[in-house]
């Protein structure tokens, strides 16, 4: 008896993820990814993947977006945190607030969570020896 | 975007395929961006987490195709996919990451967190229109020639990939090909020995006399005939 209900039980349960999982895909035909459909083609073929199932160019397409939207969250996150840590009066913030800009550091900083090192360099130098020289040369 | 090298994209074409679709690419990432609540980036941003969406991309196409292939399929389906995501999700670690041991892909945390991003976001339709793209699925299509006779019947040749070449239209036999065969067939008749019988057992020639030819069954008719005897060979 136990034996039973314990066998059919994952049973069920694989029944239920399956019912889940077409139903997810048939609603993935309702939600339009933003990138569009011919462009993931167009990189899902340069790379070898072949299905004739749009439902899965979509699921792909969704994937990659939410991949995006996660690390653009991440940024976000850092670019507030960098804005809060700066303490000035109430009115610089709020100027502050309204204009958010995706920055390098941020960027970095959020990516490397996912495994991508992105290094940047912050400045190009004339000369190695530039900058460097802090007296004043006529004297 | 690049114009200090106008001529690379000119001379070669996968060049400037490539720098349409990174274009299109970079305006879908730049939505979501703005999606999320930034009211601008960088310009070298921008480009660099373009290039890391389209390797994201071209990464779970490769490890799909990959799992597919190491199990003797060309096609992938949604198993590959979803091996080509758990795979990618690693590195951040999703609930189940830890099993060991068979357990199911269908349930993997990886599709459940999909499943809720689809729920709870709005959709962000694609800025800018994009032009229509031949398919080029194999589907037998093939532009017709300036003279009209070479192309491809959609209907019938859908198994013909479409980087063949096109077969060429049957023709639809004149009067004059008629007379011509039938003379030709005739004339085997009068010089030679033997017998001749159309290869579908109509033997449509009155045997004797080259002045009468009677055409039993349906008269012009497409068909094509082959003459099997011993006659003296004189080709049609």
């Amino acid at each position: 008896m136990n034996s039973q209900s314990s066998q059919q039980q994952p049973n069920d349960g694989r029944h239920d993820d399956d019912a889940a999982l077409t139903d997810f895909l048939a609603s993935l035909m309702d939600y339009t990814p933003t990138i569009p459909d011919e462009l993931v083609e167009h990189y899902l073929a340069k790379s070898g993947f072949q299905c004739p199932d749009v439902r899965l160019t979509r699921l792909v397409a969704v994937a990659t977006q939410k991949f995006i939207a996660d690390v653009a969250t991440d940024a976000l996150q850092h670019c507030k945190a960098r804005q809060s840590s700066i303490v000035k009066d109430k009115r610089d913030k709020q100027q502050k607030d309204k204009r958010l800009v995706l920055t390098m550091e941020d960027l970095s900083k959020a990516l490397r969570e996912y495994g991508v090192n992105v290094k940047h360099q912050e400045y190009f130098a004339d000369s190695p020896s530039a900058g460097l020289d802090s007296a004043p040369r006529d004297e | 975007m690049r114009n200090s090298r106008p001529e690379t994209a000119e001379t070669n074409p996968s060049a400037s395929e490539s720098v349409f679709s990174y274009g299109l690419l970079r305006v879908a990432v730049a939505q979501i961006c703005q999606s999320m609540g930034f009211s601008g980036a960088q310009h070298m941003v921008l480009e660099v987490i373009t290039d890391i969406a389209a390797r994201y991309l071209k990464t779970i196409a490769k490890t799909a195709t990959t799992s597919a292939n190491t199990r003797g399929r060309t096609q992938s389906n949604l198993s590959d996919v979803i091996v080509a995501l758990e795979d990618l999700i690693s590195v951040q670690g999703f609930p189940g990451a830890s099993r060991v041991g068979p357990h199911s892909l269908h349930a993997s945390a990886a599709i459940k967190d999909l499943m809720s991003f689809v729920k709870y976001t709005d959709e962000i339709p694609f800025a800018q229109p994009l032009p229509p793209r031949e398919n080029f699925n194999g589907q037998g299509k093939l532009r017709e020639q300036s003279d009209g006779r070479w192309h491809r019947d959609k209907e019938n040749m859908r198994h013909v990939p479409s980087w063949l070449p096109a077969l060429p239209l049957v023709a639809v036999p004149d009067e004059e090909k008629e007379r011509r065969w039938e003379e030709g067939r005739l004339g085997c008749l009068n010089g030679g020995a033997g017998r001749e019988e159309d290869e579908r057992g109509q033997s449509a020639v009155k045997r004797g006399g080259n002045k009468e030819i009677e055409l039993l069954g349906k008269g012009k008719r497409l068909r094509v005939g082959f003459i099997v005897g011993i006659g003296n060979g004189r080709a049609i």
